[in-house]
């Protein structure tokens, strides 16, 4: 390639390119979807817009200023619109506005059954926190609301969700994304109470899943201290490290496990992960201490 | 993208043109594709940020789409306008973007999904095959009657 010798510096980085370039890197759909999900840049509502790639392509041949700017601005103009768009005649609009705002809780139990054909006011009803049990199974067992991603996530993170729709949920899905929604809740309710609630034994039925998301996102709820010792015991920091960062972290784990952690001696190659999980159970177990000396239970100050 | 991360793809985007092309007075040629990457980069940076979430420029280089998500906590608001270098108003003919594009093709070749670029401020960049869009978007969260057309296809 003849033209390539010629000078300037810029040009040497060709023979230093890999494959995919520097920068990209190839990843399995797989992998990609663990990484959406880890770093929460899915989307809640399960959309995406799309833009003309051959509009955008044409800015390659465009040679004035004002040409260039002004397709940039045209395609900012349509995103926005598409960000703004109300494609609701009035009647189901409004419709729409009662079932996001109401609170009588047989009131959105009616409107389920009357605009079960009507995707946005169903789509605004399970993001509403008042909806009862009955209301959260139409949505849950409907075939067709049952594939709507943005209903599923909307409930998924319902803090009305009932333990009863958790569990229809985590028999009847297999999105990975709403089940890591429905651990998220399970784990923020099972905190939130002083029980061993039957969100505790939610969480503790998710941290066996397959998925190390899932895993994570359940494990802080888990209230049995025998099954965090058990989780401990099973997982090493080689295969499942933020497992053990999870068990490390949470005040039901018991204190001779914790100890354990706090105190693991592991290899120099895996050093910087067993000082974050004997970190975090030092933490736990400061914490429990100090609870007790002010007379707290075990788990009472989440 | 920060103006390093744009610099780099620019300039390995266009050495790959250029490769193919194998055009002559790639001094003036070569400045110019840079200079026309760094604004076409900056450009669906800022047309993305108008979107409250991920979007899809769909077939970006011919036969493949891109992705652009940011995190949900972002500090990333608008991105400014980048100051149009007078190289880059040097009209470069769109099918160049078709040699890119076979840079592209063989580098996923035996490749199983995708390719993703994490930027400094936490939006990914995902390319993948337009033939694998739906799987592609699966694995993102998105069903296929999810994607919303934005007019912008009425622009060429």
């Amino acid at each position: 390639m003849t033209n390539s010798a010629s000078g300037a510096p810029m040009r040497d980085i060709r023979s230093a390119a890999s494959d995919l370039g520097t920068g990209f890197k190839p990843v399995s759909f797989a992998d990609l979807s663990a990484t959406f999900r880890e770093h929460n840049l899915y989307p809640t509502n399960g959309r995406i817009t799309s833009v003309s790639g051959k509009a955008v392509a044409d800015i390659m041949g465009m040679h004035t200023v004002v040409a260039i700017e002004s397709r940039i601005n045209d395609l900012a103009a349509a995103v926005r619109d598409v960000a703004n768009r109300d494609v609701l005649n009035s009647v189901v609009g409004e419709s729409v506005v009662i079932a996001k705002t109401s609170r009588k809780a047989h009131e959105l139990f009616y409107m389920a059954g009357m605009f079960i054909n009507h995707r946005e006011v169903m789509r605004a009803l399970a993001k509403n926190p008042n909806i009862d049990e009955r209301t959260q199974l139409i949505l849950i067992n409907d075939v067709e609301l049952g594939m709507d991603r943005e209903i599923q996530m909307g409930l998924a993170h319902n803090p009305a969700l009932s333990d009863t729709s958790m569990m229809k949920i985590i028999d009847e899905s297999d999105d990975q994304f709403v089940l890591k929604g429905v651990a998220m809740n399970a784990a923020f309710r099972s905190q939130s109470t002083h029980d061993d609630s039957a969100y505790a034994k939610i969480c503790t039925l998710l941290s066996t899943s397959p998925d190390p998301v899932i895993r994570l996102a359940a494990i802080p709820g888990i209230k049995d201290s025998s099954v965090l010792r058990e989780i401990a015991a099973n997982n090493s920091l080689y295969l499942a490290p933020r497992d053990l960062e999870a068990v490390a972290g949470n005040a039901h784990t018991p204190d001779d496990v914790l100890e354990q952690l706090a105190t693991k001696n592991f290899p120099a190659l895996q050093s910087i992960l067993s000082i974050q999980v004997a970190d975090r159970a030092r933490l736990t177990l400061a914490n429990k201490t100090h609870q007790s000396e002010i007379g707290y239970e075990a788990g009472s100050f989440y | 993208m920060n103006t390093s991360e744009r610099e780099m793809f620019a300039i390995q985007g266009a050495a790959r043109i250029g490769e193919a092309a194998n055009s002559v007075g790639w001094e003036v040629f070569g400045d110019a594709l840079e200079q026309k990457l760094m604004l076409v980069l900056n450009a669906i940076d800022r047309v993305s940020a108008q979107a409250p979430g991920p979007v899809l420029i769909d077939e970006v280089i011919p036969g493949f789409d891109l992705v652009v998500a940011k995190p949900r906590v972002s500090n990333v608001v608008g991105i400014e306008a980048a100051v149009i270098d007078p190289r880059a108003l040097t009209p470069i003919d769109p099918r160049n973007l078709e040699l890119l594009a076979e840079a592209v093709r063989a580098a996923f070749e035996g490749n199983g999904g995708a390719g993703v670029f994490e930027s400094a401020d936490g939006t990914h960049y995902v390319v993948f095959p337009t033939a694998r869009r739906d799987e592609a978007l699966a694995s993102m969260g998105i069903s296929p009657s999810g994607v919303d057309y934005s007019s912008s296809s009425q622009l060429h």
